[in-house]
């Protein structure tokens, strides 16, 4: 592993995060609008479409699970990632 | 046309106001994690700083946690129903684009993952320039516990399973109700 790559892990993590607090702030945001001048927010438009496509839907949280499951239940230690100089 | 929805009349208004007063401060929620969080990560420098000094995962009870927190998503959810929206042509427009940039950005962070994981699979000569995603998110959350007490991973997961309880298993049977706009 390169070490210089590892010097600047942590600015790219902290962006990491910091995009997808933007991408977060700018969806409840439209939701918050929508709420406020009574158009279907974005849970509505989701919540629909869960509606009409139930097993999609049912797919889709079993995915996010499966990748809970993978992240936190795993007990693999990452042979060569940026974790382990 | 009357809007026809199953609403749970127990719910009292109360507890509606202080449902809707968390939805319209959500932005603000979504700030106080994010920036504090990406502020510590960016504070602790040097390349020791994501070695594994400790052995926590696997840890069931995060696992835990998400049900927990897709449940309450759920139930929670049942307070917002029964609003009437006023629906128009731009709005139906809106929807679908919603629809598709989700799966889109999905699409996009699975195509991430099973690149990365490819790439370690094949096991190339040349230095790996992606790694699985499960790679950083347990990096991560081994750091986490060093520097907040596993805080913001419980907020992360708690947050992300209470949207997906909310939106994909949404607390009504039937659309949300809707009025055309005039």
């Amino acid at each position: 592993m390169n070490l210089s790559v590892l010097d600047t892990y942590s600015v790219g993590m902290a962006w990491v995060i910091w995009v997808i607090t933007g991408i977060g702030v700018i969806v409840a945001s439209v939701d918050v609008v929508c709420d406020l001048k009574d158009w279907p927010t974005v849970s509505d438009q989701i919540g629909d479409w869960s509606l009409r496509n139930p097993w999609l839907a049912r797919a889709l949280v079993a995915l996010l699970f499966i990748l809970l499951a993978h992240f936190v239940l795993n007990p693999l230690h990452p042979p060569s990632c940026p974790c382990v100089p | 046309m009357k809007p026809s929805i199953k609403v749970n009349p127990s719910i009292n208004r109360t507890a509606r106001a202080i449902y809707r007063l968390f939805h319209l401060a959500s932005p603000v929620i979504v700030v106080l994690v994010g920036v504090p969080a990406g502020a510590l990560v960016l504070l602790t420098k040097g390349h020791e700083f994501c070695t594994y000094k400790t052995e926590y995962l696997p840890d069931p009870w995060l696992f835990v946690l998400g049900a927990a927190a897709f449940f309450a998503g759920h139930y929670v959810g049942l307070l917002g129903t029964g609003h009437v929206n006023k629906t128009s042509e731009a709005s139906v427009k809106f929807g679908r684009g919603v629809i598709v940039t989700a799966f889109l950005v999905t699409s996009l962070i699975l195509v991430f993952e099973a690149i990365g994981s490819a790439e370690i699979a094949v096991g190339t000569t040349t230095p790996s320039q992606l790694e699985p995603i499960t790679y950083y998110v347990r990096c991560a959350i081994e750091h986490d516990v060093e520097i907040s007490g596993l805080v913001f991973t419980r907020l992360l997961i708690i947050l992300t399973f209470y949207v997906a309880g909310n939106w994909f298993w949404p607390g009504r049977s039937q659309p949300a109700a809707s009025v055309p706009s005039k």
